[in-house]
């Protein structure tokens, strides 16, 4: 089968040692979605960088098209599009003259230029602020702004990094609809640490850490290879007894269990529903702290917590 | 090519940036030319007695190039910051087409203060170049603004911190004073004279002068303009090839 992108045991070492990935073995079909997930660090700009022939890797084999990316940089190019996570239109241009520049940049003429930029604006809602200084846009537009580049050069593999970075959970919202509509018959690679984002626009996901794989997948099959199916949450009325609640649970089951606390929320991975019963009525003692519980589907959080050991 | 001239062209067409580009030389000819005349009517060079102004004209137009450095360091280290670079090279284009584009961009700010520096100093000494030297004139123009701005792109791949940026700048700034673009080498000071000589705005405006108000081509000073720039285009190609993988 021929990917559009492919890694093989690819490792990238920036001088003088920091290793950014090692052995990163993935592959994207057409017109799959994959989202790039991991922690500050992990490697996720690395491997776009590796992808857009920004960088190239120091061992292994990329292959994207078919091509190898230390060969056939051009070729690659030009079917490629991607969005940086910093704002990397000119800060004094007008909006669109900023853009413009961009698509011409890519080849296209001046002329389909302005209207290939109307176009991407109205997408992305900014059309009546073409006129407007980038820097004078809020940090949603200027996301959204952003975004217009991967409507305006339009190629087969959009590289899309942290793309909703910044943005309010409503604009977040709003931008991945956008996405999901826009880009349909095209491979997107999106790299970002936000879970959320990552099952909202995944198809797959592929959790980096250190630079390495620890799962890659359809979220909701690495989800129940790596983990059982169900997470009971149980709300307390106040912080102060996490602790010690989190300590009895340990005592009830096996060490390898994920048990983590946030706020005043404990969570715990288990089995089944008999397991819950189980570990609820060995709280009993606690019953006057619990504010609630209820069983959840097992989350990509979770798996990301147990998959980073944190 | 021409959507990267265009780029930087962009700024410098808003009014604050070409009201700027053009003040400089009135400042500099109209002003400071004029006042410095009444002191320093005629100047000594080369065994020929010299209007001031005359002088001081190929001393402003190649200071010109020189600022070019402060530019090209400052935009090329804001596309690396805000990751425009990142659409320059996956979007097919070469670093040095790119760099390419700014350099013709500056050049043409070159030549436009050039055009007000040599109108000005017509209207007030008559002084004139005929279209021949006009030619030469631009070329040599050229090469000085291509120079510097390689000295730019070099700092820009190797200065990423804004503390070193201003040393930087506080260090070179000063250069086109310990130059001959605004007075002759004092060779009774021998310690100034060598900071002249060690200062390649010296070479350059001499070269100018030397073909321009003398009339004849210095060898000399053309092999020493040849030979930097040989050697800062290595040094740039190293840095390139080095710092960017394209």
């Amino acid at each position: 089968m021929s990917y559009v992108v492919s890694f093989e045991n690819v490792y990238k070492i920036y001088p003088p040692n920091t290793i950014a990935l090692r052995g990163l073995s993935f592959s994207v079909k057409k017109n799959d979605w994959l989202v790039i997930l991991g922690p500050n660090g992990a490697g996720k700009t690395t491997t776009l960088k590796i992808i857009s022939t920004i960088t190239r890797p120091s061992k292994g084999k990329v292959k994207v098209f078919g091509h190898d990316v230390s060969k056939d940089r051009d070729v690659i190019r030009s079917k490629l599009c991607i969005v940086p996570q910093e704002i990397c239109l000119d800060p004094w241009f007008p909006l669109e003259k900023s853009l413009e520049f961009i698509a011409r940049m890519h080849g296209i003429n001046k002329k389909e230029a302005k209207k290939l930029v109307k176009s991407a604006l109205k997408k992305v809602g900014l059309l009546g602020h073409e006129r407007k200084l980038v820097e004078a846009l809020s940090t949603g537009m200027m996301r959204r702004a952003q975004l217009a580049i991967a409507f305006i050069v339009d190629r087969p593999l959009i590289l899309l990094d942290e793309p909703t970075l910044g943005v309010d959970i409503i604009g977040k919202f709003e931008i991945w609809e956008l996405l999901r509509n826009e880009l349909k018959n095209r491979t997107v690679l999106i790299a970002t640490n936000d879970l959320i984002e990552a099952e909202k626009l995944g198809q797959k996901v592929l959790l980096i850490n250190n630079g390495e794989s620890i799962a890659f997948g359809n979220v909701n099959d690495i989800v129940r290879q790596q983990v059982g199916e169900l997470t009971l949450r149980i709300s307390l009325k106040s912080k102060d007894y996490i602790q010690s609640i989190i300590d009895k649970l340990k005592e009830e089951v096996s060490s390898e269990k994920l048990i983590y606390g946030k706020t005043k929320t404990i969570s715990i991975v288990i089995n089944s529903v008999e397991e819950a019963m189980m570990l609820l009525s060995a709280l009993s003692d606690y019953s006057n702290i619990i504010e609630s519980f209820g069983l959840d589907r097992f989350s990509l959080e979770d798996l990301f917590r147990k998959l980073i050991n944190r | 090519m021409l959507v990267f001239v265009e780029r930087d062209l962009y700024l410098s067409k808003s009014p604050p940036v070409l009201l700027a580009h053009i003040l400089s030389p009135i400042i500099w000819v109209g002003v400071f030319g004029v006042i410095f005349s009444l002191h320093l009517e005629t100047i000594l060079y080369c065994n020929r007695y010299i209007p001031y102004l005359v002088f001081l004209v190929f001393g402003v137009v190649t200071v010109s190039t020189f600022y070019t450095y402060s530019s090209i360091f400052a935009t090329v280290r804001l596309d690396f910051v805000t990751r425009f670079m990142y659409l320059v090279i996956s979007s097919g284009n070469s670093f040095y087409v790119y760099f390419m584009g700014k350099i013709i961009a500056q050049y043409i700010m070159v030549l436009l203060q050039s055009l007000i520096i040599f109108a000005i100093v017509y209207m007030l000494s008559g002084f004139y170049l005929t279209l021949l030297l006009a030619i030469i004139l631009c070329a040599l123009l050229f090469i000085y603004t291509i120079f510097w701005s390689f000295i730019g792109v070099i700092l820009s791949l190797y200065v990423r911190s804004h503390y070193y940026r201003d040393l930087i700048f506080t260090l070179l700034n000063p250069m086109p004073l310990i130059s001959t673009a605004y007075y002759t080498i004092p060779q009774n000071q021998p310690l100034l004279a060598t900071l002249l000589y060690a200062n390649p705005i010296t070479y350059q405006a001499d070269l100018l002068r030397s073909i321009i108000l003398l009339g004849y081509i210095d060898i000399k000073l053309v092999a020493i303009n040849v030979i930097l720039l040989i050697v800062i285009s290595l040094i740039t190609i190293i840095t390139i090839q080095r710092k960017i993988y394209y």
